[in-house]
């Protein structure tokens, strides 16, 4: 989602606004913490690659700040702020460095106080293999002295490559191989350090594109003592795989071939696939059917499967919720935390 | 002072030139055995030491553990006793050689008893001075250089005589069981770039028919499927990871026991 003055999100076309109040409304208990991904120059473009209809820095730059200026006035608890796209255009590291702490700093100007929000700092690009230890311990050094240095607070958060990426509908990265990749450290070797490293500095690992990692991999991150991951493409695929299998069990043929044309139509799919892609038309609708969760088409298909499975006595979004939660638990249990939601 | 034992199968020719780039740079002490695995005869190397040919072999191969026991086996029955033996597959290709170098370095560790030269391509690249040597506990497959004592030591605790696990056929985690090994008798290994090598895998992706071995891809499935039973059976184990933990708990217990070897320790092999 994003702030409504740039036309809110795929999520049920929501708004900042809108969302925080759904969330609000629905966790009784305060559990939740609202958390914005991925803020920086260039993010909401349709592609990572530059456009040449695209905004300058400065007005990508502009348009980042009024976003998270609305997500702190939304009541936000941790802002990930990850300018790396600019890397894709030509900046430096170092600018991209001066980028996250111009923004972290418009950040601290519009909280309530200083603790109101926690930040979560990425600026490299996602990719297979880690980086070098010394590389990436130069840079979190260097950002934290230019935050000290200015008196910003640090991140909580940290993002470093630990080896994951996230391809089509599964993980390519180096760090869930049975052998180590050539040129890599083993994880074995590079988390220890990366982790000893963020200690050092005051910040946790916060690991992303962690979505289809094996549960033996998953089982690890205790183990090695990852303090987080980010997982979220794999959630909606899990959401699109059950409305499929739900539409096919109904015989709702039409309705499934509505929702794959316009799904293979709007090409959502396309930043997904590996450069030589086997995909199948099924594949790429299972990739990218979560973008369209919110077209008044999707919602209409979805609807008449909701009245097909009363006929049927199939509870449709039962079935879609379950599935979604035993893929979140895949996650939760190795992590440490609950019994199952989906038991 | 070091004995080299180069493993060949059905690369006669890039044998021969890996023997003629050794030769410039051996000493007269030193020697080189070229043990073959079965090649066929047109592909064997013309340097060829030892030749196993019994039809498994022939079919088959040894491979780099057994293929490295039967040239130690040699080494012994032949009197040869360097203090270093050097351990080549047949694709490796000299980057740097500073052999002396490294062997004075090495000297003043004596715990020190088996040395990775790293591949030009190596994750722990980064980590090491140009001309270094630094303590590590999991590092990749491929050359080693070992200490004739510790294999002497070794071979002594093993029914069947070898130094290499003569089960472990296709050498799942080679590299990390010879670092348990070491690191649980009181020893520790490392890896340097004073010796440098590269694995060329031209000859193992293009020239698999030749070579009488199973694609590249195969092999990597069913080394890593007999690898695990290999490491359920021997250990007691069957995680990779589980294992890799343990060596590195023993490799932080020994740089915590060894305060001297401080100045070879550190960087990302914590």
């Amino acid at each position: 989602m994003d702030a409504a003055e740039f036309g809110g999100g795929y999520v049920e076309n929501w708004s900042t606004e809108q969302f925080a109040k759904y969330v609000k409304s629905v966790d009784r208990g305060g559990y939740a913490l609202l958390s914005r991904d991925h803020s920086g120059p260039w993010q909401s473009s349709p592609s990572p690659e530059p456009a040449d209809s695209e905004p300058s820095l400065e007005e990508a730059m502009d348009e980042v700040k009024a976003s998270l200026s609305d997500d702190i006035r939304n009541g936000f608890d941790l802002l990930h702020i990850d300018p790396s796209l600019a890397l894709l255009r030509g900046y430096s590291e170092v600018a991209v460095e001066d980028m996250a702490v111009e923004l972290i700093a418009h950040c601290v100007s519009k909280m309530p106080n200083a603790n109101s929000c926690a930040f979560e700092v990425g600026t490299d690009e996602q990719d297979i293999a880690p980086d070098p230890i010394d590389l990436s311990r130069e840079r979190l050094k260097k950002l934290v002295a230019k935050l000290d240095k200015y008196n910003l607070p640090r991140p909580t958060f940290y993002v470093i490559q630990t080896g994951t990426k996230v391809a089509e509908k599964r993980n390519i990265g180096s760090f869930d191989q049975p052998l180590s990749l050539r040129g890599c450290l083993p994880p074995a070797v590079h988390l220890p350090s990366i982790l000893e490293m963020c200690t050092e500095e005051g910040v946790l690992l916060k690991e992303h594109n962690a979505d289809y990692l094996s549960d033996r991999a998953l089982r690890w991150h205790k183990r090695f003592g990852i303090h987080a991951a980010n997982v979220a493409p794999e959630f909606g695929v899990t959401e699109t795989q059950s409305l499929l299998r739900v539409l096919m069990e109904l015989n709702m043929t039409l309705e499934f071939d509505a929702f794959s044309g316009i799904v293979l139509a709007g090409g959502r799919w396309q930043k997904w696939m590996l450069p030589d892609t086997e995909s199948s038309d099924r594949d790429k609708v299972e990739i990218a059917g979560h973008y369209h969760f919110s077209d008044p088409e999707v919602i209409e298909i979805r609807a008449r499967a909701i009245s097909a499975g009363l006929k049927s006595r199939l509870d449709v979004e039962g079935r879609i919720g379950h599935d979604v939660r035993c893929a979140i638990d895949r996650y939760m249990r190795p992590f440490g935390y609950g019994y199952g939601a989906a038991s | 002072m070091i004995d080299v034992l180069i493993l060949n199968r059905n690369l006669g020719e890039v044998c021969d030139s890996l023997v003629a780039d050794l030769s410039d740079r051996l000493s007269p002490q030193d020697t080189l055995t070229v043990i073959d695995s079965g090649s066929d005869s047109s592909l064997k190397s013309r340097h060829t030491t030892v030749h196993v040919a019994d039809k498994e072999t022939r079919e088959h191969g040894l491979r780099f553990s057994r293929g490295m026991n039967v040239g130690l086996q040699y080494r012994r029955q032949n009197g040869l006793q360097n203090p270093w033996v050097l351990m080549l597959p047949v694709d490796s290709e000299i980057i740097n050689w500073e052999l002396l170098d490294l062997l004075e370095l090495a000297s003043r560790y004596e715990k020190l008893v088996a040395i990775k030269p790293i591949d030009i391509s190596s994750g722990y690249a980064n980590d090491l001075a140009e001309g270094s040597l630094k303590l590590a506990w999991n590092v990749e497959e491929g050359p080693w250089l070992v200490r004739d004592s510790f294999i002497e030591e070794q071979i002594g605790m093993n029914p069947r005589g070898d130094f290499f696990d003569h089960e472990n056929f296709r050498g799942y985690l080679t590299s990390l069981d010879l670092s348990f090994r070491a690191l649980a008798n009181d020893h520790c290994i490392g890896i340097t770039n004073c010796l440098t090598f590269h694995e060329n895998e031209s000859y193992l992706l293009e020239r698999a028919d030749l070579i009488k071995t199973e694609t590249l891809d195969l092999h990597t499935q069913l080394m890593i499927s007999e690898g695990i039973d290999w490491l359920r059976q021997k250990y007691g184990i069957d995680d990779a990871w589980s294992f890799a933990q343990i060596v590195r708990l023993l490799h932080a217990r020994f740089i915590q026991e060894n305060p001297e070897y401080e100045d070879v320790s550190g960087g990302v092999c914590l």
